[in-house]
């Protein structure tokens, strides 16, 4: 089944693209491009720097058409169907997960994509205005049209999970995201060589005159200023256009973000589960291969911008939210548990009041060695730096994530109307009030502040660590104490979940009913 | 087939102090439904009847069991049982801003009909259901009867031999139920297997051949339905009813006092000129003859005696200890 013949994208076109709908759109999006093309034609020559460029224009709606107006379609995509109860119906299709992942990535945005092209004509005309690239020009449509896809794909993973009263939050969140994408701030460091990945980051590469990385110089009267290209990426050391990473980065998200939603759009919501434990230790090192790709690695040989310690502190910092991005993707809710339970017949094992604690440790440690030997590889020998401080620091990292993890398994598993966003709440207040108070007692690289808190982890030097090693191996101990702490109280979580003869026998059948005839094994 | 064996589902209650953690909504189910069957799951809300529907076409995720659809376990390859399966929920499903064929024409395409055969069938269902001066209306503009009968329509679309009907009657006047209930009847000429879940009992007692009788997620009773009325029916328990000239306290004391007799009452809505006395009666048509004979000597003049059984109704509501349905 190919794509113009999947019935979903069929179904969504016959509706949004009916000839008067079609109409109204149509002949709005062309009087709006009109009036934009008339007016930077008529006073383009008139007012010198005229704002920005026809094609700077018209690519701003297009891009805001293309990536909000596609993504609020495609965050409504299941959410609907759950509304209008007509979800189950198309579960029960035989159309393949894959084929209803496809439908609901590409039927929504029709109207957008239509919109689209409404304003490609004013975009054409742009383009010749300015004398632009052509190769350059189409590659920021293939782009755009890349990246849009790809928050599309994030926006029907996120419409999985939304129930009435949570699209207006979740509208909100995804332009938010998709808006931050394109920021440079989290870039313009020197550690880290990526450009934004936000589709809306595309908007400068037309008036790009060359696919050249290289900085450009622009002389305001006698002093001369060096302005830095924002397409100029470092993949381990090398320079390559941004134009060249957003295609690989674009590619690899969106199988990712596609593998989520063609594993559970079919599935019974209660029992949606994002990637198996295996699969999300596969994303969290890939995402770990784009953070040490892109990350500034010959800085931590110059003393004057960063050190070894301070890189591994850096690395472990980024690796902060994507651990608990993994960690949230392989909890197990009750649903789940209690299915596990009722298949092994059988009571809790060790594994089940851990979880996911071994997923944790064999990501941080992998995570943990690629980072201490790239480090140790690359560092300068004259600036601080500890092998054993080093290992001791990952595997501190790894016992304080399973604390938070287990304490999110605990809440996961306790019954109550949204347990694991509490458990959240509760972390983030925590964390909050803590670091408030640590931070005005100035007890930042204090042990036992590390039992409380991580932060004084990151900024542990190598002479604190030698002259108080004995202390720093307390914490560690204590974190491992806390951490078995809340295995415990999973423990007494799982117990309320397994099959036994009480939880049965309280809907007893009626008194009224005949013993013999009501055995479950009655057949015909 | 369909068979389901050892199925539960638990659903979690709200945190509340006192309560159960989890409420067994269906209770290690074991079935065997026969091809061609028009079989019926009664029961009050809360029973587990929808649970279990909706675990038969692998919507929803057992607790633990299984379901087999034509040798096919449900939830290991979804797709391939599915395909035996043609489903209308308990609610309408349908996209209000579709045309009549279009929805039909969607559900084709997504149930991977042979795309030349689509417009003649969906021209076949339309008619079948009676919706040929609707086919080119918008789905908004239907009545409740012409929706149903639409969701039905997409139900057998795809000609799948075992149809689940949650509750296909709800809402509908008298004059829908009844073209319903012809529909179901021509559905099981056809050969097809139909699972229907439904409050009124008189409607499944007159389409139905087996029954299951579901109580907070528990079988209590499951089979023939005659099978069933004949087990679930009190052998030595029958409802008589004596019409007599003139209804006294005399005579129902005689009768209250006669062993083998409970519950004797007037029997109301009895045409003027008679009177009538409802009473059980325990015993066989020997010692019943022994008890008119008694009454005729007593003096009381008999004009008729007539017994009656117990409706599916009655039964059902005696099974489930008078849960209302």
């Amino acid at each position: 089944m190919n794509l113009f013949s999947n019935p979903e994208i069929i179904r969504n076109a016959r509706i949004q693209l009916r000839p008067r709908r079609m109409l109204i759109a149509g002949g709005l999006s062309l009087a709006l491009s009109a009036a934009i093309v008339y007016s930077f034609l008529h006073n383009a020559d008139k007012v010198p720097g005229y704002p920005g460029s026809l094609l700077h224009v018209i690519l701003i709606i297009q891009c805001i058409v293309l990536v909000f107006g596609g993504g609020i379609a495609c965050l409504h995509a299941v959410q609907r169907e759950k509304d209008q109860n007509t979800y189950d119906s198309q579960r029960l299709t035989r159309l393949s997960p894959w084929e209803l992942t496809l439908g609901k990535l590409f039927g929504p945005p029709l109207m957008a994509d239509f919109i689209f092209l409404c304003f490609l004509p004013a975009a054409i005309i742009g383009a010749v205005q300015i004398h632009a690239s052509w190769t350059i020009v189409l590659v920021t449509y293939v782009l755009l049209i890349l990246g849009a896809i790809v928050f599309d794909a994030l926006a029907l993973v996120i419409s999985l999970y939304l129930r009435r009263g949570t699209v207006t939050w979740a509208i909100l969140a995804f332009l938010y995201i998709s808006y931050a994408a394109s920021s440079p701030l989290w870039s313009a460091t020197p550690y880290f060589h990526l450009g934004p990945i936000g589709p809306f980051a595309l908007l400068e590469l037309p008036s790009q005159p060359s696919w050249s990385t290289a900085d450009t110089v622009t002389q305001i009267g006698p002093r001369s200023f060096t302005v830095p290209n924002p397409f100029h990426d470092v993949f381990f050391g090398a320079p390559v256009h941004h134009a060249l990473v957003l295609p690989f980065i674009y590619l690899t998200l969106l199988a990712w973000f596609l593998l989520a939603a063609v594993r559970n759009i079919k599935r019974d919501p209660e029992n949606y589960e994002l990637y198996t434990p295996a699969q999300a230790l596969g994303f969290i090192y890939y995402l770990n291969f784009i953070v040490f790709s892109f990350f500034g690695w010959n800085s931590i040989q110059d003393p004057g911008i960063s050190s070894p310690l301070v890189a591994q502190s850096l690395l472990l910092g980024l690796n902060m939210p994507l651990f608990f991005i993994f960690g949230m993707l392989v909890l197990r809710n009750r649903v789940q548990v209690r299915r596990r339970l009722h298949a092994a017949e059988a009571a809790p094992s060790g594994l089940d009041f851990l979880w996911p604690v071994p997923y944790i440790f064999a990501g941080v440690i992998v995570v943990g060695a690629a980072m201490i030997g790239i480090v140790e590889w690359k560092h300068n020998p004259a600036l601080e730096w500890s092998l054993a401080f080093a290992i001791y620091q990952v595997i501190f990292f790894a016992v304080w994530l399973s604390v938070d993890l287990l304490f999110l398994q605990w809440m996961n598993l306790r019954r109550g109307r949204h347990p694991l966003a509490l458990g959240v709440l509760a972390l983030a207040v925590y964390y909050v009030c803590v670091s408030i108070i640590v931070s005005a007692l100035h007890l930042n690289d204090r042990a036992f502040t590390a039992i409380l808190l991580p932060t004084p982890i990151f900024v542990l030097k190598s002479s604190l660590w030698t002259t108080q090693i004995a202390e720093w191996l307390v914490a560690l101990a204590a974190e491992a104490a806390v951490a078995l702490f809340f295995a415990l109280l999973c423990r007494r979580q799982l117990a309320e979940l397994q099959p036994h003869p009480s939880s049965i026998s309280m809907n007893a059948p009626a008194p009224s009913a005949s013993p013999g005839s009501a055995s479950p094994s009655a057949s015909l | 087939m369909v068979r389901l064996e050892n199925l539960t589902k638990e659903y979690d209650l709200p945190p509340i102090k006192g309560r159960p953690a989890a409420v067994v909504a269906a209770d290690r189910l074991n079935l065997t439904i026969a091809d061609g069957e028009i079989f019926g799951f009664v029961g009050p809300n809360g029973a587990g009847k929808t649970t279990t529907l909706k675990m038969i076409c692998g919507l929803l995720v057992p607790t633990s069991g299984s379901v087999e659809v034509n040798g096919i376990d449900v939830e290991r390859r979804p797709e391939d049982a599915q395909q035996f399966l043609g489903y209308l929920a308990d609610f309408f499903s349908l996209y209000d801003d579709l045309k009549v064929w279009e929805y039909l024409d969607y559900f084709a395409h997504a149930y991977k009909m042979p795309a030349a055969e689509i417009p003649a069938r969906v021209t076949e269902v339309i008619a079948w259901v009676g919706l040929e001066s609707k086919r080119d209306a918008f789905i908004q503009g239907l009545s409740r009867g012409m929706k149903q009968r639409l969701g039905i329509a997409r139900a057998v679309l795809h000609d799948p031999p075992v149809l689940v009907l949650d509750e296909p009657a709800a809402g509908l006047d008298p004059k829908a139920r009844v073209e319903l209930k012809d529909l179901l009847k021509n559905l099981n000429r056809q050969g097809k297997t139909v699972l229907i879940s439904s409050h009124v009992l008189s409607d499944l007692e007159e389409i139905c051949t087996s029954v299951a009788i579901l109580e907070k997620g528990h079988l209590l009773r499951a089979g023939k339905l005659a099978n069933v009325m004949q087990e679930a029916a009190a052998p030595s328990r029958r409802r008589i009813r004596i019409r007599v000239a003139a209804l006294g306290d005399q005579l129902l004391g005689w009768l209250s006092a006669r062993d083998g007799v409970s519950d004797a009452h007037p029997a109301a809505g009895v045409a003027s000129g008679s009177s009538a006395v409802d009473f059980l009666f325990s015993g066989n048509d020997a010692d019943l003859a022994a008890l008119v004979r008694d009454l005729v000597m007593s003096g009381a003049p008999v004009f008729a005696v007539e017994g009656s059984s117990e409706s599916f109704e009655q039964i059902y509501a005696r099974l489930s200890g008078g849960e209302v349905m």
